[in-house]
C-alpha cells in the first residue's frame, strides 16, 4: 500500500474549499477576476427546447421548458443520445433536430431541472503544469470546452440508461480527448 | 447549463460496458452528484464527499483540481445562465442577497 503524501489531506481540503468559495462567489456576482473575463469570446446564444421528463408525466400538448446553447446543439446534432430527446419550438428548424407539434406549449415546471448530457472536449492529451492562483500549488492543466444539452424521454419506455448508452458511444472515436458526464433530472 | 456541471465527476463507462454496468454507474453517479451538491449547499461536509469519491475510485485531489479548472474556465467565459440557481441560493442567505442583487440588475439569471 502506497504511503500518502505528507499533508495530502490538507492540500485536498484547500483545493476543495478554493473551488467552492470561488464558484459561490462567482455565482453571487462577487468575484473580482477581470483579467480573464471575456477572453473566450461572446456568450453563446441560447435556444428554448421542450422535453418530456423521465420522472414526471405531463399532459398532452405540454413539454417541460429547457434550454441549450447554439454551440451545444450544433455539437450534439449528430448524437442520438440528444437529438431524439429534445424538441425545438414549434415551427423552428435546426439540423439534426425535430420541432414539437404545432400546438405544443413549453412550460417551466416548478422545481424541475432536466437531466443533461455534458461533453467535455480537451484540446490536448497532455497536461501543462500550472500554479493555483490561491494555493500556489502546481496542478496539471488541460484546456477544455464543455457543452451540455438537456434530455428527456424519447418515448414511453425510454430511460436514462438508454440515453447514457447512446451518449457513451460518442466517446468511442474521440481518442481519449472527450469525457461524458450526466447531470441527473431533478423532479 | 446547470450550476453543478463544473463539479461533476466523469462517468466511468466505455462503449464496451453492458446494460448492468451502465445501471450501476448511473446509481453511483447519482450518489456522488447529491454529495457534491450537498457540499456546495453547505449541508454535507467536504470530508464526506472525499470519502464517497474515494470509495468510487475517484482521486479527490485530482477531482478538485479539475473542478477548480472548470470554474476558472466558466468565469473566463463570463457564463451567466444557470439552471437550478434558486435552489442553491435559497440555502445561503448571504449568497442569495448578493445573487438576487445581480438578478435584479439582469447580470445573472436562471436559464428557464
Amino acid at each position: 500500500m502506497g504511503r500518502r503524501r505528507p499533508y495530502s489531506l490538507v492540500l485536498i481540503g484547500a483545493r476543495k474549499e478554493e473551488a467552492r468559495t470561488k464558484y459561490l462567489a462567482f455565482l453571487a456576482g462577487r468575484a473580482n477576476r477581470p483579467s480573464r473575463i471575456g477572453t473566450n469570446g461572446n456568450r453563446p446564444a441560447s435556444v428554448a427546447l421542450g422535453i418530456e421528463p423521465f420522472g414526471r408525466d405531463l399532459p398532452t400538448g405540454v413539454l417541460a421548458r429547457a434550454s441549450a446553447s447554439v454551440d451545444a446543439l450544433t455539437a450534439f446534432s449528430d448524437s442520438i443520445s440528444v437529438t431524439g430527446r429534445v424538441k425545438l419550438a414549434p415551427g423552428t428548424t435546426r439540423t439534426g433536430y425535430t420541432a414539437a407539434a404545432a400546438d405544443t406549449d413549453f412550460l417551466k415546471i416548478a422545481d424541475f431541472t432536466p437531466a443533461r448530457v455534458i461533453r467535455r472536449t480537451y484540446e490536448s492529451a497532455t497536461a501543462t503544469p500550472r500554479p493555483s492562483e490561491i494555493t500556489g500549488l502546481i496542478y496539471g492543466y488541460r484546456k477544455s470546452k464543455s457543452l451540455s444539452a438537456p434530455i428527456g424521454k424519447e418515448n414511453a419506455t425510454d430511460t436514462l440508461a438508454d440515453a447514457l448508452t447512446e451518449a457513451v458511444a460518442d466517446i468511442e472515436t474521440a481518442n481519449g480527448l472527450v469525457q461524458v458526464f450526466l447531470k441527473d433530472e431533478e423532479v | 447549463m446547470h450550476w453543478i456541471e463544473p463539479a461533476l465527476p466523469q462517468l466511468f463507462l466505455t462503449p464496451d460496458h453492458n446494460r448492468s454496468d451502465i445501471a450501476t454507474e448511473l446509481d453511483a453517479n447519482t450518489v456522488r452528484q447529491e454529495m457534491i451538491k450537498g457540499y456546495f449547499l453547505g449541508t454535507i461536509s467536504g470530508e464526506a464527499v472525499d470519502d464517497c469519491l474515494a470509495m468510487q475510485g475517484i482521486n479527490p485531489h485530482a477531482f478538485w483540481e479539475q473542478v477548480n479548472q472548470n470554474v476558472d474556465e466558466l468565469i473566463a467565459a463570463d457564463t451567466t445562465e444557470f439552471e437550478g440557481l434558486e435552489k442553491l441560493l435559497n440555502h445561503d442567505p448571504n449568497l442569495a442577497a448578493g445573487a438576487l442583487n445581480q438578478l435584479d440588475r439582469g447580470l445573472l439569471y436562471p436559464a428557464v
